[in-house]
Protein backbone atom coordinates (compact mmCIF):
# COMPACT_ATOMS: atom_id res chain seq x y z
CA UNK A 1 0.00 0.00 0.00
CA UNK A 2 2.83 2.32 0.90
CA UNK A 3 4.62 1.43 -2.31
CA UNK A 4 1.45 2.16 -4.20
CA UNK A 5 1.18 5.55 -2.63
CA UNK A 6 4.81 6.26 -3.41
CA UNK A 7 4.31 5.15 -7.00
CA UNK A 8 1.29 7.35 -7.42
CA UNK A 9 3.20 10.19 -5.86
CA UNK A 10 6.14 9.59 -8.20
CA UNK A 11 3.79 9.75 -11.16
CA UNK A 12 2.35 12.89 -9.62
CA UNK A 13 -1.12 11.71 -10.32
CA UNK A 14 -4.01 13.71 -9.03
CA UNK A 15 -7.45 12.26 -8.26
CA UNK A 16 -8.73 13.28 -11.69
CA UNK A 17 -5.85 11.44 -13.34
CA UNK A 18 -6.50 8.32 -11.35
CA UNK A 19 -10.15 8.41 -12.26
CA UNK A 20 -9.20 8.63 -15.93
CA UNK A 21 -6.97 5.59 -15.61
CA UNK A 22 -9.68 3.76 -13.69
CA UNK A 23 -12.24 4.49 -16.39
CA UNK A 24 -9.91 3.20 -19.09
CA UNK A 25 -9.18 0.01 -17.19
CA UNK A 26 -12.89 -0.47 -16.50
CA UNK A 27 -13.61 -0.16 -20.22
CA UNK A 28 -11.03 -2.81 -20.96
CA UNK A 29 -12.51 -5.06 -18.29
CA UNK A 30 -15.99 -4.65 -19.76
CA UNK A 31 -14.56 -5.68 -23.08
CA UNK A 32 -13.56 -8.87 -21.41
CA UNK A 33 -17.20 -9.62 -20.67
CA UNK A 34 -17.84 -10.04 -24.37
CA UNK A 35 -16.23 -13.41 -24.82
CA UNK A 36 -17.70 -14.64 -21.57
CA UNK A 37 -21.16 -13.65 -22.76
CA UNK A 38 -20.43 -15.26 -26.08
CA UNK A 39 -19.49 -18.55 -24.50
CA UNK A 40 -22.60 -18.48 -22.38
CA UNK A 41 -24.90 -17.79 -25.31
CA UNK A 42 -23.24 -20.27 -27.61
CA UNK A 43 -23.90 -22.93 -25.03
CA UNK A 44 -20.61 -24.68 -25.07
CA UNK A 45 -17.67 -25.44 -27.32
CA UNK A 46 -18.22 -25.93 -31.04
CA UNK A 47 -14.94 -27.54 -31.78
CA UNK A 48 -14.12 -31.16 -31.25
CA UNK A 49 -15.27 -34.42 -32.77
CA UNK A 50 -18.77 -34.63 -34.22
CA UNK A 51 -21.04 -36.62 -31.89
CA UNK A 52 -24.64 -37.55 -32.51
CA UNK A 53 -26.70 -36.56 -29.49
CA UNK A 54 -30.10 -37.60 -30.79
CA UNK A 55 -31.88 -38.96 -33.83
CA UNK A 56 -34.92 -36.84 -34.57
CA UNK A 57 -37.77 -38.28 -36.60
CA UNK A 58 -40.24 -35.81 -38.10
CA UNK A 59 -43.58 -36.99 -39.37
CA UNK A 60 -46.63 -34.95 -40.31
CA UNK A 61 -44.66 -31.71 -40.09
CA UNK A 62 -43.68 -31.99 -36.43
CA UNK A 63 -41.17 -33.89 -34.34
CA UNK A 64 -42.62 -37.30 -33.73
CA UNK A 65 -39.70 -39.01 -32.01
CA UNK A 66 -36.46 -38.11 -30.34
CA UNK A 67 -34.27 -41.21 -30.17
CA UNK A 68 -31.26 -42.00 -28.03
CA UNK A 69 -28.37 -43.14 -30.24
CA UNK A 70 -27.32 -45.55 -27.51
CA UNK A 71 -30.64 -47.38 -27.42
CA UNK A 72 -30.90 -49.92 -30.22
CA UNK A 73 -34.42 -50.52 -31.42
CA UNK A 74 -37.12 -50.28 -34.04
CA UNK A 75 -39.43 -47.29 -33.85
CA UNK A 76 -42.63 -46.63 -35.76
CA UNK A 77 -44.08 -43.38 -37.08
CA UNK A 78 -47.19 -42.85 -39.19
CA UNK A 79 -47.36 -40.85 -42.39
CA UNK A 80 -50.03 -40.27 -45.05
CA UNK A 81 -49.08 -43.49 -46.85
CA UNK A 82 -48.68 -45.65 -43.77
CA UNK A 83 -46.10 -46.75 -41.28
CA UNK A 84 -42.40 -45.95 -41.48
CA UNK A 85 -40.00 -47.92 -39.32
CA UNK A 86 -36.80 -46.31 -38.09
CA UNK A 87 -33.98 -48.50 -36.83
CA UNK A 88 -31.30 -47.42 -34.36
CA UNK A 89 -28.29 -49.69 -34.09
CA UNK A 90 -24.74 -49.17 -32.83
CA UNK A 91 -25.10 -45.39 -32.70
CA UNK A 92 -26.49 -45.14 -36.25
CA UNK A 93 -30.02 -44.86 -37.55
CA UNK A 94 -31.83 -45.49 -40.81
CA UNK A 95 -35.27 -45.72 -42.33
CA UNK A 96 -35.67 -49.50 -42.22
CA UNK A 97 -38.96 -49.74 -44.06
CA UNK A 98 -41.51 -47.35 -45.43
CA UNK A 99 -44.29 -47.18 -47.97
CA UNK A 100 -41.84 -45.03 -50.00
CA UNK A 101 -41.20 -46.83 -53.25
CA UNK A 102 -37.45 -47.26 -53.74
CA UNK A 103 -35.46 -45.30 -54.59
CA UNK A 104 -37.85 -42.64 -53.33
CA UNK A 105 -35.76 -41.88 -50.32
CA UNK A 106 -32.17 -41.82 -49.27
CA UNK A 107 -31.86 -45.18 -47.66
CA UNK A 108 -28.77 -45.91 -45.72
CA UNK A 109 -27.41 -45.23 -42.29
CA UNK A 110 -27.27 -41.79 -40.75
CA UNK A 111 -24.52 -41.31 -38.19
CA UNK A 112 -23.14 -37.82 -38.55
CA UNK A 113 -24.64 -34.63 -37.06
CA UNK A 114 -26.50 -32.77 -39.81
CA UNK A 115 -27.01 -35.92 -41.90
CA UNK A 116 -30.55 -36.86 -42.80
CA UNK A 117 -32.64 -39.37 -44.64
CA UNK A 118 -36.00 -38.41 -46.13
CA UNK A 119 -38.99 -40.47 -47.24
CA UNK A 120 -40.72 -37.91 -49.41
CA UNK A 121 -43.96 -39.71 -50.21
CA UNK A 122 -44.65 -40.56 -46.57
CA UNK A 123 -43.43 -37.17 -45.31
CA UNK A 124 -40.92 -38.67 -42.88
CA UNK A 125 -37.54 -37.11 -42.12
CA UNK A 126 -34.82 -38.76 -40.05
CA UNK A 127 -31.99 -36.49 -38.97
CA UNK A 128 -28.98 -36.72 -36.68
CA UNK A 129 -28.51 -33.90 -34.20
CA UNK A 130 -25.33 -33.26 -32.37
CA UNK A 131 -22.44 -31.04 -31.45
CA UNK A 132 -18.86 -31.07 -32.52
CA UNK A 133 -18.35 -29.69 -35.99
CA UNK A 134 -21.63 -30.44 -37.74
CA UNK A 135 -22.13 -29.99 -41.41
CA UNK A 136 -24.12 -26.97 -42.57
CA UNK A 137 -25.82 -29.08 -45.22
CA UNK A 138 -25.35 -31.85 -47.69
CA UNK A 139 -25.59 -31.95 -51.42
CA UNK A 140 -26.80 -34.91 -53.42
CA UNK B 1 -8.13 6.53 -3.58
CA UNK B 2 -9.68 9.30 -1.52
CA UNK B 3 -6.87 8.94 1.06
CA UNK B 4 -4.28 9.26 -1.66
CA UNK B 5 -6.00 12.34 -2.98
CA UNK B 6 -5.97 13.92 0.45
CA UNK B 7 -2.29 13.20 0.89
CA UNK B 8 -1.65 14.67 -2.54
CA UNK B 9 -3.52 17.76 -1.59
CA UNK B 10 -1.59 17.93 1.68
CA UNK B 11 1.67 17.67 -0.18
CA UNK B 12 0.49 20.45 -2.45
CA UNK B 13 2.39 18.93 -5.36
CA UNK B 14 1.11 19.87 -8.79
CA UNK B 15 0.78 17.05 -11.42
CA UNK B 16 3.80 16.73 -13.67
CA UNK B 17 2.50 16.90 -17.26
CA UNK B 18 5.13 14.63 -18.77
CA UNK B 19 4.64 11.82 -16.23
CA UNK B 20 0.89 12.08 -16.49
CA UNK B 21 1.14 11.91 -20.24
CA UNK B 22 3.24 8.76 -19.97
CA UNK B 23 0.80 7.15 -17.57
CA UNK B 24 -2.24 8.06 -19.66
CA UNK B 25 -0.59 6.92 -22.85
CA UNK B 26 0.35 3.59 -21.30
CA UNK B 27 -3.14 3.08 -19.97
CA UNK B 28 -4.71 4.01 -23.29
CA UNK B 29 -2.36 1.78 -25.21
CA UNK B 30 -3.07 -1.10 -22.89
CA UNK B 31 -6.81 -0.57 -23.10
CA UNK B 32 -6.73 -0.24 -26.86
CA UNK B 33 -4.72 -3.43 -27.25
CA UNK B 34 -7.08 -5.26 -24.94
CA UNK B 35 -10.12 -3.94 -26.78
CA UNK B 36 -8.69 -4.86 -30.14
CA UNK B 37 -8.04 -8.39 -28.97
CA UNK B 38 -11.39 -8.62 -27.31
CA UNK B 39 -13.31 -7.11 -30.24
CA UNK B 40 -12.77 -10.26 -32.27
CA UNK B 41 -14.25 -12.09 -29.35
CA UNK B 42 -16.96 -9.47 -29.02
CA UNK B 43 -18.07 -10.01 -32.59
CA UNK B 44 -18.26 -13.71 -31.87
CA UNK B 45 -20.46 -12.91 -28.90
CA UNK B 46 -22.73 -10.93 -31.19
CA UNK B 47 -22.83 -13.80 -33.65
CA UNK B 48 -23.63 -16.27 -30.89
CA UNK B 49 -26.47 -14.02 -29.77
CA UNK B 50 -27.80 -13.83 -33.33
CA UNK B 51 -27.60 -17.59 -33.73
CA UNK B 52 -29.47 -18.17 -30.52
CA UNK B 53 -32.11 -15.46 -30.70
CA UNK B 54 -32.39 -14.25 -34.30
CA UNK B 55 -32.38 -17.55 -36.19
CA UNK B 56 -35.52 -19.00 -37.76
CA UNK B 57 -36.02 -22.26 -39.56
CA UNK B 58 -38.85 -23.91 -41.45
CA UNK B 59 -39.44 -26.78 -43.86
CA UNK B 60 -41.89 -27.60 -46.63
CA UNK B 61 -42.61 -30.32 -49.16
CA UNK B 62 -42.56 -28.42 -52.44
CA UNK B 63 -41.32 -28.88 -56.05
CA UNK B 64 -41.31 -32.60 -55.43
CA UNK B 65 -38.69 -32.31 -52.74
CA UNK B 66 -38.00 -31.46 -49.11
CA UNK B 67 -37.16 -27.78 -48.62
CA UNK B 68 -35.45 -26.52 -45.50
CA UNK B 69 -34.52 -22.89 -44.85
CA UNK B 70 -32.50 -21.68 -41.85
CA UNK B 71 -31.88 -17.94 -41.66
CA UNK B 72 -30.28 -15.53 -39.16
CA UNK B 73 -31.01 -11.83 -38.86
CA UNK B 74 -33.73 -9.44 -37.76
CA UNK B 75 -37.04 -10.46 -39.32
CA UNK B 76 -35.67 -13.87 -40.27
CA UNK B 77 -38.84 -15.77 -39.35
CA UNK B 78 -41.10 -13.71 -41.60
CA UNK B 79 -38.51 -13.77 -44.40
CA UNK B 80 -38.27 -17.56 -44.24
CA UNK B 81 -42.05 -17.86 -44.62
CA UNK B 82 -42.04 -15.50 -47.62
CA UNK B 83 -39.24 -17.49 -49.23
CA UNK B 84 -41.18 -20.73 -48.80
CA UNK B 85 -44.28 -19.08 -50.23
CA UNK B 86 -42.25 -18.03 -53.27
CA UNK B 87 -41.16 -21.64 -53.76
CA UNK B 88 -44.81 -22.70 -53.72
CA UNK B 89 -45.71 -19.97 -56.21
CA UNK B 90 -43.00 -21.10 -58.62
CA UNK B 91 -43.95 -24.75 -58.12
CA UNK B 92 -47.42 -23.92 -59.41
CA UNK B 93 -45.99 -22.19 -62.48
CA UNK B 94 -43.42 -24.79 -63.47
CA UNK B 95 -45.03 -28.13 -62.67
CA UNK B 96 -46.20 -29.71 -65.95
CA UNK B 97 -48.36 -32.18 -64.01
CA UNK B 98 -50.54 -29.30 -62.80
CA UNK B 99 -52.96 -28.34 -65.60
CA UNK B 100 -53.07 -24.75 -64.37
CA UNK B 101 -49.29 -24.29 -64.64
CA UNK B 102 -47.65 -22.21 -67.35
CA UNK B 103 -45.83 -25.33 -68.52
CA UNK B 104 -49.01 -27.37 -68.88
CA UNK B 105 -50.81 -24.57 -70.70
CA UNK B 106 -47.89 -24.18 -73.12
CA UNK B 107 -48.00 -27.90 -73.91
CA UNK B 108 -51.79 -27.81 -74.31
CA UNK B 109 -51.67 -24.97 -76.86
CA UNK B 110 -49.02 -25.79 -79.48
CA UNK B 111 -48.43 -23.14 -82.09
CA UNK B 112 -50.20 -20.46 -80.04
CA UNK B 113 -48.78 -17.50 -78.13
CA UNK B 114 -49.71 -18.36 -74.53
CA UNK B 115 -49.68 -15.66 -71.85
CA UNK B 116 -47.17 -16.71 -69.20
CA UNK B 117 -45.73 -15.17 -66.05
CA UNK B 118 -42.52 -13.11 -66.05
CA UNK B 119 -40.93 -15.95 -64.04
CA UNK B 120 -41.56 -18.35 -66.91
CA UNK B 121 -39.99 -15.91 -69.36
CA UNK B 122 -37.02 -15.57 -67.00
CA UNK B 123 -36.58 -19.34 -66.82
CA UNK B 124 -36.77 -19.62 -70.61
CA UNK B 125 -34.05 -16.99 -70.91
CA UNK B 126 -31.84 -18.78 -68.39
CA UNK B 127 -32.46 -22.09 -70.13
CA UNK B 128 -31.52 -20.52 -73.44
CA UNK B 129 -28.23 -19.30 -72.01
CA UNK B 130 -27.52 -22.77 -70.63
CA UNK B 131 -28.43 -24.36 -73.98
CA UNK B 132 -25.92 -22.21 -75.81
CA UNK B 133 -23.24 -22.52 -73.16
CA UNK B 134 -23.49 -26.32 -73.19
CA UNK B 135 -23.61 -26.72 -76.96
CA UNK B 136 -27.22 -27.89 -76.84
CA UNK B 137 -26.71 -30.49 -74.13
CA UNK B 138 -29.01 -28.65 -71.70
CA UNK B 139 -32.37 -28.64 -73.44
CA UNK B 140 -35.69 -28.04 -71.72
CA UNK B 141 -37.57 -29.67 -74.61
CA UNK B 142 -36.54 -33.19 -73.45
CA UNK B 143 -39.94 -33.34 -71.71
CA UNK B 144 -41.38 -36.08 -73.98
CA UNK B 145 -38.27 -38.22 -73.48
CA UNK B 146 -38.34 -37.78 -69.71
CA UNK B 147 -42.01 -38.80 -69.63
CA UNK B 148 -41.34 -41.78 -71.90
CA UNK B 149 -38.65 -43.03 -69.52
CA UNK B 150 -41.07 -42.67 -66.63
CA UNK B 151 -39.15 -39.94 -64.85
CA UNK B 152 -41.69 -37.20 -65.42
CA UNK B 153 -43.22 -35.42 -62.47
CA UNK B 154 -46.22 -37.22 -61.12
CA UNK B 155 -48.44 -37.19 -58.11
CA UNK B 156 -46.86 -38.83 -55.12
CA UNK B 157 -50.28 -40.31 -54.50
CA UNK B 158 -50.07 -42.13 -57.83
CA UNK B 159 -47.00 -44.10 -56.80
CA UNK B 160 -47.81 -47.79 -56.47
CA UNK B 161 -51.20 -47.39 -58.19
CA UNK B 162 -52.11 -48.20 -61.82
CA UNK B 163 -51.45 -44.52 -62.58
CA UNK B 164 -47.79 -44.98 -61.60
CA UNK B 165 -45.61 -43.78 -64.49
CA UNK B 166 -42.43 -45.50 -63.41
CA UNK B 167 -40.93 -48.07 -65.72
CA UNK B 168 -39.24 -51.35 -65.03
CA UNK B 169 -37.70 -51.75 -68.49
CA UNK B 170 -36.40 -49.36 -71.17
CA UNK B 171 -38.72 -48.05 -73.91
CA UNK B 172 -38.17 -49.37 -77.44
CA UNK B 173 -35.80 -47.57 -79.81
CA UNK B 174 -38.70 -46.55 -82.06
CA UNK B 175 -40.50 -45.01 -79.07
CA UNK B 176 -37.31 -43.16 -78.19
CA UNK B 177 -36.88 -41.96 -81.77
CA UNK B 178 -40.45 -40.67 -81.86
CA UNK B 179 -39.93 -38.76 -78.61
CA UNK B 180 -36.61 -37.38 -79.84
CA UNK B 181 -38.34 -35.77 -82.81
CA UNK B 182 -40.09 -33.49 -80.32
CA UNK B 183 -36.80 -32.39 -78.74
CA UNK B 184 -36.12 -29.06 -80.45
CA UNK B 185 -35.17 -25.94 -78.52
CA UNK B 186 -35.45 -23.82 -81.68
CA UNK B 187 -39.17 -24.56 -81.66
CA UNK B 188 -39.56 -22.64 -78.38
CA UNK B 189 -40.09 -18.91 -78.73
CA UNK B 190 -41.13 -16.15 -76.37
CA UNK B 191 -41.93 -12.47 -76.35
CA UNK B 192 -40.81 -10.77 -73.18
CA UNK B 193 -42.69 -7.55 -73.86
CA UNK B 194 -45.94 -9.28 -74.71
CA UNK B 195 -45.45 -11.79 -71.91
CA UNK B 196 -46.15 -14.80 -74.09
CA UNK B 197 -44.38 -18.01 -75.09
CA UNK B 198 -44.98 -20.68 -77.71
CA UNK B 199 -44.18 -24.34 -78.24
CA UNK B 200 -44.33 -24.71 -82.02
CA UNK B 201 -45.28 -28.40 -82.33
CA UNK B 202 -47.96 -30.63 -80.79
CA UNK B 203 -46.59 -33.10 -78.28
CA UNK B 204 -43.78 -30.84 -77.14
CA UNK B 205 -43.37 -30.41 -73.39
CA UNK B 206 -40.79 -28.63 -71.28
CA UNK B 207 -38.97 -30.50 -68.50
CA UNK B 208 -38.14 -27.82 -65.96
CA UNK B 209 -36.64 -30.17 -63.38
CA UNK B 210 -33.09 -29.21 -64.33
CA UNK B 211 -33.51 -25.49 -63.63
CA UNK B 212 -36.67 -24.77 -61.63
CA UNK B 213 -35.12 -25.50 -58.24
CA UNK B 214 -32.13 -23.32 -59.05
CA UNK B 215 -34.34 -20.44 -60.12
CA UNK B 216 -36.41 -20.80 -56.97
CA UNK B 217 -33.25 -20.85 -54.83
CA UNK B 218 -32.12 -17.57 -56.36
CA UNK B 219 -35.54 -16.05 -55.69
CA UNK B 220 -35.56 -17.27 -52.10
CA UNK B 221 -32.06 -15.85 -51.55
CA UNK B 222 -33.17 -12.51 -52.97
CA UNK B 223 -36.15 -12.39 -50.60
CA UNK B 224 -34.02 -13.23 -47.57
CA UNK B 225 -31.36 -10.70 -48.51
CA UNK B 226 -33.90 -7.92 -49.05
CA UNK B 227 -35.35 -8.68 -45.63
CA UNK B 228 -31.95 -8.08 -44.04
CA UNK B 229 -31.06 -11.70 -43.36
CA UNK B 230 -27.30 -11.88 -42.76
CA UNK B 231 -26.74 -15.58 -43.28
CA UNK B 232 -28.87 -18.50 -44.33
CA UNK B 233 -28.84 -22.03 -45.68
CA UNK B 234 -31.54 -22.78 -48.24
CA UNK B 235 -31.69 -26.50 -48.95
CA UNK B 236 -34.03 -27.72 -51.68
CA UNK B 237 -33.54 -31.48 -51.60
CA UNK B 238 -29.76 -31.30 -51.82
CA UNK B 239 -29.55 -28.22 -54.04
CA UNK B 240 -28.27 -25.47 -51.80
CA UNK B 241 -27.88 -21.72 -51.62
CA UNK B 242 -25.50 -20.48 -48.91
CA UNK B 243 -26.27 -16.86 -48.18
CA UNK B 244 -23.65 -14.76 -46.42
CA UNK B 245 -20.85 -16.10 -44.30
CA UNK B 246 -21.10 -18.57 -41.53
CA UNK B 247 -20.79 -17.12 -38.04
CA UNK B 248 -17.11 -16.47 -37.54
CA UNK B 249 -16.41 -15.97 -41.24
CA UNK B 250 -15.56 -19.63 -41.78
CA UNK B 251 -16.60 -21.34 -44.98
CA UNK B 252 -19.78 -23.40 -45.04
CA UNK B 253 -19.12 -27.12 -44.59
CA UNK B 254 -21.18 -29.15 -47.02
CA UNK B 255 -21.20 -32.92 -47.11
CA UNK B 256 -20.99 -34.47 -50.57
CA UNK B 257 -22.94 -37.73 -50.52
CA UNK B 258 -21.15 -40.76 -51.84
CA UNK B 259 -22.92 -41.84 -55.02
CA UNK B 260 -22.74 -45.55 -54.24
CA UNK B 261 -22.56 -46.09 -50.50
CA UNK B 262 -23.60 -44.62 -47.16
CA UNK B 263 -21.82 -41.57 -45.92
CA UNK B 264 -19.88 -38.89 -47.72
CA UNK B 265 -17.39 -38.78 -50.54
CA UNK B 266 -15.98 -35.75 -48.79
CA UNK B 267 -16.89 -32.24 -47.72
CA UNK B 268 -16.82 -28.94 -49.53
CA UNK B 269 -15.62 -25.77 -47.79
CA UNK B 270 -17.81 -23.29 -49.63
CA UNK B 271 -17.36 -19.50 -49.39
CA UNK B 272 -20.18 -16.98 -48.89
CA UNK B 273 -23.02 -16.49 -51.38
CA UNK B 274 -22.63 -19.61 -53.45
CA UNK B 275 -24.99 -22.28 -54.71
CA UNK B 276 -24.18 -26.00 -54.72
CA UNK B 277 -26.00 -28.34 -57.08
CA UNK B 278 -25.46 -32.06 -57.68
CA UNK B 279 -26.67 -34.35 -60.43
CA UNK B 280 -26.37 -38.07 -59.87
CA UNK B 281 -27.48 -41.33 -61.37
CA UNK B 282 -28.54 -42.61 -57.95
CA UNK B 283 -31.52 -40.37 -57.31
CA UNK B 284 -34.12 -41.49 -59.82
CA UNK B 285 -33.55 -44.70 -61.71
CA UNK B 286 -34.70 -48.22 -62.35
CA UNK B 287 -32.68 -51.31 -63.03
CA UNK B 288 -33.38 -53.78 -65.78
CA UNK B 289 -31.20 -56.68 -66.88
CA UNK B 290 -28.52 -55.56 -64.45
CA UNK B 291 -28.28 -52.11 -66.06
CA UNK B 292 -29.19 -48.87 -64.31
CA UNK B 293 -31.38 -46.49 -66.32
CA UNK B 294 -31.36 -43.08 -64.65
CA UNK B 295 -33.18 -39.80 -65.21
CA UNK B 296 -30.41 -37.64 -66.74
CA UNK B 297 -31.00 -38.15 -70.44
CA UNK B 298 -28.69 -37.25 -73.29
CA UNK B 299 -30.86 -35.27 -75.76
CA UNK B 300 -28.65 -36.42 -78.64
CA UNK B 301 -29.31 -40.13 -78.10
CA UNK B 302 -32.51 -40.18 -76.07
CA UNK B 303 -30.86 -42.60 -73.61
CA UNK B 304 -29.49 -41.96 -70.10
CA UNK B 305 -26.07 -40.33 -70.30
CA UNK B 306 -23.18 -42.72 -69.65
CA UNK B 307 -19.70 -42.27 -68.26
CA UNK B 308 -20.54 -40.21 -65.20
CA UNK B 309 -22.23 -41.15 -61.95
CA UNK B 310 -22.23 -37.75 -60.20
CA UNK B 311 -21.38 -34.10 -60.79
CA UNK B 312 -21.41 -31.31 -58.22
CA UNK B 313 -21.25 -27.66 -59.23
CA UNK B 314 -20.52 -24.60 -57.10
CA UNK B 315 -21.48 -21.25 -58.65
CA UNK B 316 -22.79 -17.91 -57.37
CA UNK B 317 -26.00 -18.26 -59.39
CA UNK B 318 -28.26 -21.16 -58.41
CA UNK B 319 -30.11 -21.44 -61.72
CA UNK B 320 -26.74 -21.67 -63.48
CA UNK B 321 -25.45 -24.26 -60.99
CA UNK B 322 -28.63 -26.30 -61.42
CA UNK B 323 -28.54 -26.27 -65.24
CA UNK B 324 -24.79 -26.85 -65.33
CA UNK B 325 -24.85 -29.87 -63.04
CA UNK B 326 -27.18 -31.53 -65.55
CA UNK B 327 -25.25 -30.37 -68.62
CA UNK B 328 -21.84 -31.33 -67.21
CA UNK B 329 -23.16 -34.75 -66.24
CA UNK B 330 -24.19 -35.39 -69.85
CA UNK B 331 -20.97 -33.93 -71.26
CA UNK B 332 -18.90 -36.26 -69.08
CA UNK B 333 -15.70 -35.66 -67.13
CA UNK B 334 -13.44 -34.61 -70.01
CA UNK B 335 -15.64 -32.23 -71.98
CA UNK B 336 -17.46 -31.21 -68.83
CA UNK B 337 -14.27 -30.33 -66.98
CA UNK B 338 -13.09 -28.28 -69.96
CA UNK B 339 -16.36 -26.36 -70.08
CA UNK B 340 -16.47 -25.76 -66.31
CA UNK B 341 -12.86 -24.56 -66.29
CA UNK B 342 -13.73 -21.99 -68.95
CA UNK B 343 -16.61 -20.47 -66.96
CA UNK B 344 -15.64 -17.76 -64.46
CA UNK B 345 -16.87 -18.39 -60.94
CA UNK B 346 -17.95 -21.97 -61.70
CA UNK B 347 -16.32 -24.95 -59.99
CA UNK B 348 -17.18 -28.59 -60.63
CA UNK B 349 -16.38 -32.07 -59.37
CA UNK B 350 -16.94 -35.21 -61.42
CA UNK B 351 -17.19 -38.85 -60.39
CA UNK B 352 -16.91 -41.05 -63.45
CA UNK B 353 -18.29 -44.55 -63.83
CA UNK B 354 -15.04 -46.09 -62.57
CA UNK B 355 -15.24 -44.03 -59.39
CA UNK B 356 -12.44 -41.72 -60.42
CA UNK B 357 -12.83 -38.15 -59.11
CA UNK B 358 -11.67 -35.12 -61.12
CA UNK B 359 -12.34 -31.46 -60.49
CA UNK B 360 -11.60 -27.87 -61.44
CA UNK B 361 -8.66 -26.19 -59.63
CA UNK B 362 -10.99 -24.02 -57.56
CA UNK B 363 -12.86 -27.11 -56.41
CA UNK B 364 -9.54 -28.62 -55.26
CA UNK B 365 -9.36 -25.79 -52.74
CA UNK B 366 -12.81 -26.60 -51.42
CA UNK B 367 -12.94 -30.40 -51.50
CA UNK B 368 -11.74 -32.43 -48.51
CA UNK B 369 -12.00 -36.16 -49.14
CA UNK B 370 -13.42 -38.39 -46.45
CA UNK B 371 -11.41 -41.00 -44.56
CA UNK B 372 -9.45 -43.34 -46.76
CA UNK B 373 -9.95 -41.75 -50.20
CA UNK B 374 -6.52 -41.10 -51.65
CA UNK B 375 -5.51 -37.62 -52.69
CA UNK B 376 -3.94 -37.07 -56.11
CA UNK B 377 -1.36 -34.51 -57.04
CA UNK B 378 -2.34 -34.68 -60.68
CA UNK B 379 -5.87 -33.57 -60.03
CA UNK B 380 -7.31 -37.06 -59.96
CA UNK B 381 -8.34 -38.89 -56.83
CA UNK B 382 -9.25 -42.49 -56.34
CA UNK B 383 -12.68 -42.67 -54.82
CA UNK B 384 -11.69 -45.66 -52.75
CA UNK B 385 -12.84 -49.22 -53.06
CA UNK B 386 -16.45 -49.59 -54.00
CA UNK B 387 -16.75 -52.13 -51.23
CA UNK B 388 -14.91 -50.09 -48.60
CA UNK B 389 -16.49 -48.03 -45.88
CA UNK B 390 -15.87 -44.32 -45.58
CA UNK B 391 -14.21 -43.26 -42.35
CA UNK B 392 -16.13 -42.14 -39.28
Amino acid sequence: MARGRRFAAWLSLGPGDLRLVAVLLLAAALAGLGPAAGRLLAGGPVSGPAVVQAFVVEAGGGTALRLDPHKDGLYSVAGPLGETLVEVRDGRARIASSPCPAPGWHGGWVDHPGERSVCLPNRVVLRAEGGGAPLDGETH
Amino acid sequence: MARLARRQAQNLRPSSPSRLAIAAALALAGAAALLAWQSGLWSRAVLAYEDRFLTASDTAYVMGTYLEITATGHGAAAAVERAIARFRELDVLFNPADPASDMARLAANPGRAVPVSPDTIAVLERADAAYRLSGGVFDLTVGPLVSLWGFGPQDIAALGTPADQRRTSPPSQSEIDAARRLVDWSAVTWDKTAGTATLARPGMTLATGGIAKGYALDEAARILREAGVRRAVIDAGGSLYLLGSKAGGEPWRIGLRHPRQDGYLGTLAVPADESVSTSGDYERYFESGGVRYHHILDPATGWPARGTIAVSVVAPDAAEADALSTALFVLGPEKGLALASSLPGVEALFVDDTGRITMTPGMEEMFVPTGNTAGGADGGNAAGDAGGQTGG
